[in-house]
């Protein structure tokens, strides 16, 4: 059978699982990673089982770009309505990501010095770039539950407007790498990035226009212009997910429908991810030292996470802040997919290193981070000890 | 007012397509060297945001839809501005099956038990005048026109006579594709609409079994054999066969789907489709007739599937239509059109005039309703990616003799039908009124409407 029919296959096959298991793994587990599709990936992966191949994996990788870029531009629709809805509290929020991204990259630097993993400084970032951001989805979880209270508002905020910083580091990583056959200096590739994804949300909201939206237009401008963007990041050198991002945002600002936009698009972003991880993880070969530096990388990030969510405590101690916000917030999420996808087709060498930290990342996050998040949570009165199924996934305030 | 306002907006999307050329070419420019990631996303993007940008100016231009996705190929592809090479064409030809699928659900999707029975008399008389009087019509034009081209004016007389059979077959062949794209975008309803869709599903079918007959016929005149294997034949029917099965199973499970889960259908059907159209292509199938009998089945065993299937095909369904027929503009060769455009005219103009006798005599014979007798004819010129497929066979069963000739003429001819038939179809349907409404609706209310009234 095709390699391609195969892959279909299988991802339905995870999203049946998913869709009959992830209730209960949800309630017995805290599972918001998609750790069930990591592991498919790595079960049908070449390193696996061989089911798929790795001509399909090379064959699909513009596919992984453009969903990349996709996720990029989901990102980016979100961020701006979040910002609104935060206010000030947005800037204060995001101390934690900042702090995390720079505390991981101090340590696994510093790890690298001390025992000779041979890390380059670029990559260092990328694993910083990774790790600061942390998924809506345990959040979503617990409020699922009956949620509520000051911290637990917090928490969604954070995990919200944490993704900004990893995308502008992203931003500067790409414009700093070479790249051979581009002579792009690093401001004109920061330049450019603006310029792109400023230039593809003006195009996005001519087209959409301000009449009553028509899906199918909507659908084919962004469609049209996320492939686009990607295509010419790719070509130029820059990140396609900081590309897209910028565009999202800019069409959030500028177009009247951009909440039904966002709305439009919103149940493409599950789907997309799980292939993405089934994907990810197929791409994994095997290797003892890989295992054992990513294990480190994974350590490194919960603690550079306690440190963020240490500082925002120190400075917000009055508004429901708590030192170990850090830890609950150490779930993995879709920005964090896209960004390892993206960073992995730049970085060549080192993309296994990079795939193998977001791995373990993944599976610390969804083992530790919704179990501290509940307990956490607990503590301070603001989730039952048997909470009930009451949804509630709007921004409060 | 209004149309001032319409206009400027019109005049802002040909300004942000403008930008979009400049920045592609300032990028290009910037890093002439291409990466394998970006050169398909990049003309993907190109390709549906230039189509939807065509169509509008077609649109203004009373022209359908699908006539701007085909030039937005052809100034975007290889043969026009190269800003989407033809590498590029080549490696986004797999987004065609997952399009070409969801075309032929939608198409379907119309077939209802009720509309079959109706065309009924129509088909069977239409399919009979169109083979009698096109094939030999097309095939005669052929004997006289061809020897203009070297391969047959110095080959020998059976090389000549296998060439006009070809031909002929290739000229009763039709563009599904063309014709249900314009159905996707308006919607029409009627006798005329009812004809089109028949007869163009029906002629997918038939023209198989002749061209599969035909090729042996062919290859043993030219070769002077004499001989004919049948195996061939055999092999079509099972293929068709397997394609009906396949295609009555897809039903079933779309049905399934809808009736039990609902959810998200415009993804299932995407990912369903893309399986299938690999599946298909794996056993050798009939893609076309798979997804027109799975979209035939939902219709008609129940029909809140049969709507929702269309409103979904409908939603995703322009973007499956631009990246489609785009492509298949910017597989136009534009320059050998031009080396042989006085032998593509003629040939074209034959197979437009011998349709045209041919949908008469049908519908005079089936009693048609006024508006089939008059423009029948209109929705059956165009050709497209099965005519094309077919030269490509053409050129590979007879790649030392006049193959490739044959196949460069095929290209050519279908290029002027492939502009011309939708055009016509469209002036069809607007004087036959059965135009039910068109997806742009919602703008021209909008348009029509004053700000303050439509908030």
């Amino acid at each position: 059978m095709n390699s391609i029919v195969t892959l279909l296959v299988l991802v339905a096959a995870a999203y049946a699982v998913s869709f009959v298991l992830s209730q209960k793994s949800r309630r017995s587990y805290g599972l918001v990673s998609g750790a069930e599709f990591l592991a498919i990936g790595i079960v049908v992966g070449p390193s696996g089982l061989g089911f798929l191949s790795e001509a399909l994996l090379e064959a699909a990788a513009p596919a992984m770009a453009a969903a990349a870029g996709w996720l990029g531009l989901r990102l980016g629709l979100r961020l701006l309505q979040t910002a609104r809805c935060l206010g000030h509290e947005a800037l204060l929020l995001l101390i934690e990501p900042l702090v995390s991204a720079g505390c991981i990259f101090g340590l696994v630097y510093g790890a690298n010095a001390l025992l000779g993993l041979s890390l380059s400084t670029p990559v260092c970032w990328a694993l910083a770039a990774v790790g600061a951001p942390s998924t809506r989805s345990g959040v979503l979880w617990v409020l699922d539950r009956g949620a509520r209270g000051p911290l637990t508002t917090r928490l969604q905020g954070l995990t919200q407007i944490d993704d900004t910083v990893s995308v502008l580091l992203l931003g500067a990583l790409f414009a700093a790498m070479p790249l051979s056959g581009n002579g792009l200096g690093a401001w004109e590739k920061l330049g450019a990035t603006v310029a792109l994804g400023l230039t593809l949300a003006g195009m996005a909201t001519v087209l959409i226009g301000r009449e009553r939206l028509r899906s199918a237009i909507a659908w084919l401008a962004l469609l049209g212009l996320s492939a686009l963007g990607t295509g010419l990041s790719l070509r130029l050198g820059i990140s396609s997910v900081a590309v897209a991002a910028l565009f999202g945002s800019g069409l959030g600002a500028t177009c009247r429908h951009a909440s039904e936009v966002e709305a439009l698009t919103e149940a493409t972003e599950r789907p997309l991810i799980q292939v993405l991880l089934v994907l990810l993880a197929a791409q994994l070969s095997f290797d003892t030292r890989l295992v054992f530096v990513a294990v480190l990388i994974a350590a490194l990030r919960m603690a550079a996470k306690l440190l963020g969510g240490s500082v925002l405590h120190l400075l917000r101690r009055d508004s429901g802040a708590d030192p170990w916000m850090g830890a609950a917030t150490l779930s993995c999420g879709g920005l964090t997919t896209a960004m390892v996808l993206s960073l992995g087709q730049a970085l060549g060498a080192d993309a296994q290193l990079l795939l193998w930290a977001f791995v373990a990342c993944s599976l610390l996050g969804d083992l530790l981070g919704s179990r501290m998040l509940v307990a956490l949570l607990r503590r301070k009165g603001e989730l039952a000890i048997n909470g009930a199924g009451q949804s509630s996934r709007t921004m409060e305030g | 007012m209004v149309r001032t306002d319409s206009w400027t907006r019109l005049l802002a999307k040909i300004a942000a397509l403008a930008a979009l050329l400049g920045m592609s070419a300032g990028a290009f420019s910037l890093v002439p060297v291409d990466n394998r990631l970006a050169a398909p996303l990049t003309g993907l993007g190109l390709l549906l945001l230039g189509g939807e940008l065509f169509a509008e100016l077609m649109e203004r231009a009373g022209l359908p839809h699908l006539t701007g996705y085909l030039l937005a190929g052809i100034v975007l592809g290889p043969h026009g501005l190269d800003l989407v090479p033809a590498t590029t064409v080549g490696g986004l030809t797999p987004i065609n099956a997952l399009a070409l699928a969801l075309i032929a659900l939608s198409a379907g999707g119309e077939l209802t038990m009720g509309v079959l029975r109706s065309s009924a008399k129509s088909l069977g008389a239409a399919t009979v005048t169109q083979l009698a009087i096109v094939l030999p019509l097309a095939g005669a034009a052929f004997w006289w026109l061809g020897p203009n081209m070297p391969q047959f004016a110095q080959g020998s007389r059976g090389t000549l006579v296998a060439g006009a059979l070809l031909w002929a077959v290739l000229s009763v062949s039709r563009s599904p594709a063309a014709t249900f794209g314009l159905i996707a975008q308006f919607r029409p309803k009627g006798p005329l609409t009812q004809y089109a869709i028949a007869i163009v599903v029906a002629f997918d079918i038939i023209v198989l079994f002749l061209f599969a007959l035909t090729i042996q016929v062919a290859d043993g005149i030219a070769s002077g054999r004499g001989q004919m294997g049948l195996g061939a034949l055999r092999q079509v029917g099972d293929n068709l066969l397997g394609s009906v099965a396949s295609g009555t199973m897809l039903g079933l499970i779309i049905t399934g789907y809808f009736k039990f889960v609902g959810r998200q259908p415009i993804l299932f059907l995407g990912v369903v489709a893309y399986a299938m159209a690999e599946f298909a292509a794996f056993f050798g199938y009939d893609m076309l007739l798979l997804f027109v009998v799975a979209g035939l089945i939902v219709a008609n065993v129940s029909r809140s599937g049969g709507e929702l299937l269309l409103e979904a095909t409908s939603q995703g369904g322009r973007v499956a239509y631009v990246v489609f027929f785009a492509l298949a503009g910017a597989h136009l060769d534009l320059g050998l059109l031009a080396t042989i455009w006085p032998l593509a005219l003629g040939l074209a103009a034959v197979r437009v005039l011998a349709t045209w006798l041919a949908a008469r005599a049908g519908s005079w014979m089936a009693s048609d309703e006024p508006v089939v007798r008059k423009y029948g004819w209109m929705p059956l010129v165009s050709q497209a990616g099965v005519t094309l497929g077919m030269g490509v066979v053409v050129a590979n069963a007879f790649p030392n003799s006049f193959g490739p000739a044959l196949q460069s003429l095929t290209v050519a001819v279908v290029g002027i039908n492939e502009l011309v038939g939708p055009i016509l179809f469209k002036i069809a349907l607007d004087r036959a009124g059965e135009k039910s409404r068109d997806l742009d609706e919602p703008l021209r209310e909008a348009i029509e409407q004053p700000e303050s009234e439509a908030a």
